[in-house]
């Protein structure tokens, strides 16, 4: 009905360029110079119904669900259509969907963290607890830098040699190296000076700190190597083999008399670093796993699923392939178009800078076509026309007016006919810009754009041509490259001719173009990611200081500078000990023990050391003289009688006699009561 | 005889041995290692768990001459080792060699007969020899002793005293099977074997005497590290200042630990020693060489449950901990 009313006739009357077939090949070489036709013409009704073959979703489902925009298209399209079999009946049900998404992308901005609104209070607290956390992260970081450096403290001198009396290397013997990246270093030192035991001893003790670290197996004394390969075997079974292989290695060293040569080093520190690293590559296909889903669910069906719609484009770029373009989505920059593309239709949703805009104008001016489709962007002067999108003075209307080809283009187009739903319209400029700023030829004006199909009175699309043999077109809307165009009229027609002179390499541009960044923080910016990677830098820094992992050069945890009583107690008894004042130790520990005796005895008021000796010989039924000999021996020098025997003994003898008489002493003094006595009755009972 | 000989004929031995015996391997490894090591030993468990079939068919597999005595209350100790019996037609004293004089002696029960006559093994087992009326009759080479005895029954029985005890390299426990070992078994005899008829299975002499002895001989020069004879010093010594042990044992102990360790080495195709090899054989070592103070035993702590504190508490050799 309106179809028929809508179909507009166009004299076909060919240009001899027209007529005249040319090469594809050589227009993709050099964008189309001049406006001949770049490959012939071809029937474009079989070519729509081939595209209409397949599955298409709103073809085949009646209750497909359409958008307000789209069910403007139902009264253009025909009631029976073998191509299209259930779109009018799914046309019948209105408009049922609602576009929640537009993948339209919005002006961009730089990137900003910007704080959601709150009450200055929490905002002020936010930036409190900010300030804390970055003051505490650095606190951590200069502590454990400055924990490196710090030179070894008196109090720890004084624990190695306390804990040590024998000499300091003993002590150095005791200190048990545990870092796994320290032992290979050290093992490599080893074995670069030619200490290859030692590099072998250290290598081991690497891997097996590493699978203590993986609480897969248990360091201690008691443990053989054998413990540990069984350990390795009930945990991870596959790495047995190897462990065992190490510990044979090291064992036909350290038991069985084989010289520690550097092959044996090197076969083992292979199988350690191997061994080391086995874990993690256990994890690699894990996480290259994860990392493939991901990548696949980046790359779902969901994305551009719209494009299969009434209003997308998938069939559009189907019939454009078909008919013998070579159409293609252009995802880099509009900057960087040469004469490898002969034509570029610029969709709404594109982005378009001012140096592509540039670069176009260049590209145009040296043949290239530029077809514009709708949108709102602003275009340049040179092009010398304008989208005009103000709202229409009568409500959009169930019979839009055909698309119609002004008089002096018949020779442009074919014999066709074509409508689209009501919508924008195209504003020649006035006057029009003398020329392209790119033109070759500066003295020659370009001449003005001219319509070259008309809705009512309205240019619909206009085309300029340019003296270096590019031209623009731009047209109202672009609604003739949605699918469902494809079925009314002669719109795939119209929508070939208009593009056929562009030449075949064709690129369609979108929300997508120039996505591709010319270095990693523009990308990082343009994905708004340096939020997410600053929170992920910082969480990673927190773990790893959490974790005490090296910042610099590994040092061994900062030893607690709390001390239990009993270390203290040794301490000093070392001290004495090294200052050999043994004696002098024994004399204060025996008035106090004389003093405590007479308490519990209550022998106080002045009884000497007879009665406290009887008493004592009474209690532990020793002999009075042996109980006596310790007490006196326990009195300070003036107090006791000179011994001549002890005058003779060397000096550590004499340290040994007055130990043994501290012990006495203390025997004696437990026998009296307290928490000695205490202690051992309780052990008893 | 280098140890990858040695270990291939033990291997061939174990799986002989496996044909008869199902479910044993360890007691199995360890008899096959004190006979390595020239050592006697001692089997305790419950009857019925294949004792008498593992000597019978270990006799048969190593090709020596094997003997069985039962023992009994009445058993004498003449009856072990023989004696002078006066020949009427000579008119002089003949011996008359008792079934000591073997190569592989079963000494089955051993414990039912009076310490009087399981002291007539005592020379025996020490000295290879024995001594009847003044004459010293040296045994055959090879001789090993493997003892069973039941320790559920107290009725009627003696227990063996610490002299005798100590001259058993090894003490093994023999356990009861579990179900899988149980199956094999109850198919075997389903298949038609018979403990009583050992020919019909046909087991294959793997080694004859000579050669038996050879390998013991080959077993002494397995190398021992300084630290690992360390490692068994202080584990034997701290079995005599254990706190619940009354007496700890012997330096016999330590030489029968490293003997053991030798040959568990060449079972495993090593020729030297390493600590696990003292740790493995430690408690069948030392388990019958100690007594239990009587607190001990009345809570119930048991010799292996000493020697496992005990190596717990010894440091091993070239270890990289603390």
């Amino acid at each position: 009905m309106t179809a028929a009313a809508l179909l507009f006739v166009v004299a076909a009357t060919a240009t001899g360029g027209a007529a005249a077939p040319a090469a594809p090949a050589s227009t993709a070489a050099a964008p189309a110079s001049a406006p001949a036709d770049p490959f012939p013409r071809k029937d474009v009704a079989p070519l729509v119904k081939q595209v209409f073959a397949g599955p298409i979703p709103f073809c085949n489902n009646p209750r497909y669900p359409l958008t307000k925009d789209e069910v403007r298209w139902c009264t253009l399209i025909p009631k029976q259509d073998a191509r299209c079999p259930e779109l009018a009946r799914a046309c019948n049900r209105g408009a049922t969907a609602e576009i929640v998404g537009h993948r339209a992308r919005p002006q961009q901005s730089s990137t900003t963290i910007r704080f959601p609104s709150a009450p200055a209070p929490v905002r002020i607290l936010l930036w409190i607890l900010l300030a804390v956390g970055g003051a505490f992260l650095i606190y951590l970081i200069a502590r454990q830098a400055l924990a490196q450096r710090r030179p070894a403290k008196e109090e720890d001198a004084i624990e190695v040699a306390t804990a040590a009396p024998d000499d300091a290397a003993a002590a150095a013997a005791r200190q048990v190296e545990t870092d796994v990246q320290r032992l290979l270093e050290r093992a490599r030192a080893a074995a670069a000076r030619g200490d290859f035991g030692a590099a072998l001893d250290d290598a081991y003790a690497a891997l097996l700190r590493k699978l203590e670290g993986a609480n897969i197996v248990t360091v201690e004394s008691h443990r053989t190597n054998g413990d540990h390969v069984r350990d390795v075997g009930r945990q991870l079974p596959a790495l047995r083999p190897r462990m065992q292989a190490v510990v044979s290695s090291v064992e036909e060293v350290q038991f069985g008399g084989s010289a520690p040569t550097e092959s044996r080093f090197r076969s083992v520190m292979l199988d350690v670093v191997g061994l080391l690293g086995e874990r993690l590559a256990a994890c690699v296909p894990f996480i290259a796993a994860i990392g493939l889903a991901a990548l696949l669910a980046g790359c779902s069906d969901d994305r551009d699923s719209w494009e299969h719609s009434t209003s997308g484009r998938v069939l559009v770029v189907d019939l454009l392939k078909r008919y013998g373009f070579t159409a293609r989505e252009r995802l880099a920059s509009l900057s960087k178009l040469d004469a490898t593309v002969s034509s570029v239709l610029l969709l709404p949703d594109t982005r378009v800078e001012d140096a592509d805009w540039n670069a176009i104008a260049k590209w145009t001016g040296e043949g290239g076509t530029l077809i514009v489709a709708g949108g709102t962007r602003t275009l340049p002067e040179w092009i010398g026309a304008t989208i005009v999108t103000d709202p229409p003075a009568t409500p959009a209307t169930n019979s839009p007016p055909p698309l119609t080809v002004p008089p002096e283009q018949a020779d442009r187009l074919p014999k066709l006919t074509a409508v689209v739903p009501d919508g924008a319209r195209v504003q020649i400029s006035t006057p029009a810009p003398r020329q392209q700023p790119y033109s070759e030829d500066g003295d020659e004006e370009d001449p003005p754009p001219l319509p070259i199909i008309v809705r009512g009175k309205a240019p619909y699309a206009v085309e300029r041509t340019y003296e270096g043999g590019g031209r623009a077109i731009v047209i109202a809307d672009d609604r003739l490259l949605s699918n469902v165009s494809l079925l009314v009229g002669d719109n795939a027609r119209l929508l070939v001719e208009l593009l056929r002179p562009g030449g075949p390499k064709l690129e369609l541009t979108g929300e997508l173009t120039g996505l591709v960044s010319q270095d990693p923080i523009t990308s990082v910016q343009r994905g708004r990611l340096a939020p997410a990677i600053l929170q992920l830098v910082l969480l990673i820094v927190l773990f790893f200081v959490y974790k005490g992992a090296h910042f610099g050069r590994p040092v061994d945890p900062i030893a607690n500078s709390r001390r239990a009583f009993s270390e203290h107690a040794r301490a000093i008894g070392m001290q004495y000990g090294r200052r050999r004042a043994g004696r002098h130790a024994l004399e204060i520990y025996g008035s106090y023990a004389l003093d405590r005796m007479r308490e519990r005895l209550n022998l106080t008021g002045g009884k000497g050391l007879l009665a406290v000796a009887e008493e004592l010989a009474t209690r532990t039924g020793r002999p009075l003289g042996d109980v006596m000999r310790v007490l006196v021996e326990s009195r300070p020098a003036n107090q006791r009688p000179t011994d001549p025997e002890r005058d003779a003994l060397a000096q550590e003898a004499n340290a040994a006699k007055d130990l043994a008489t501290l012990r006495d002493l203390y025997t004696l003094l437990a026998t009296t009561g307290g928490a000695g006595e205490r202690i051992r009755s309780q052990r008893q009972a | 005889m280098n140890v990858s000989v040695l270990k291939d004929k033990l291997d061939r031995i174990r799986a002989e041995i496996g044909r008869a015996v199902i479910g044993q391997e360890e007691v199995i490894e360890h008899t096959l290692i004190a006979v390595l090591a020239r050592g006697h030993v001692l089997l305790e468990g419950a009857p019925g768990l294949g004792k008498t079939l593992l000597v019978r068919t270990l006799g048969r597999v190593l090709g020596c001459e094997n003997k069985r005595i039962q023992f009994t209350p009445d058993l004498m100790p003449s009856d072990v080792t023989g004696g002078n019996v006066f020949n009427q037609q000579r008119g002089a004293f003949e011996f008359l060699r008792g079934p000591v004089f073997t190569q592989l002696l079963l000494a089955d029960e051993i414990n039912r007969a009076p310490a009087k006559t399981q002291s007539s093994l005592l020379e025996a087992m020490q000295e290879r020899s024995v001594t009847i009326d003044g004459t010293t009759r040296p045994l055959p080479e090879p001789f090993f002793v493997i003892a069973t005895q039941n320790p559920i029954e107290s009725q009627g029985t003696y227990p063996l005293p610490e002299a005798q005890l100590d001259r058993f390299l090894f003490k093994l426990d023999v356990r009861h099977p579990n179900t899988a070992n149980e199956k094999a078994i109850l198919a075997s005899h389903l298949a038609g074997f018979d403990a009583s008829a050992l020919d019909r299975v046909g087991l294959a002499r793997v080694t004859t005497p000579e050669e038996l002895v050879a390998m013991q001989t080959a077993i002494r020069g397995v190398r021992v590290d300084d630290s690992v004879l360390e490692y068994i010093a202080d584990i034997v010594g701290r079995t005599r200042s254990h706190r619940s042990l009354y007496f700890g044992a012997s330096p016999r102990a330590s030489i029968a630990l490293l003997a053991g360790a030798q040959a568990h080495a060449v079972s495993t195709g090593r020729d030297f020693v390493i600590p696990d090899d003292v740790k493995a054989l430690a408690p069948a070592a030392i388990r019958h060489r100690v007594g239990l103070q009587p607190d001990a035993e009345i809570e119930g702590v048991s010799a292996d449950d000493c020697v496992a504190e005990i190596l717990r508490e010894v440091r091993v050799p070239a270890t990289i901990a603390a």
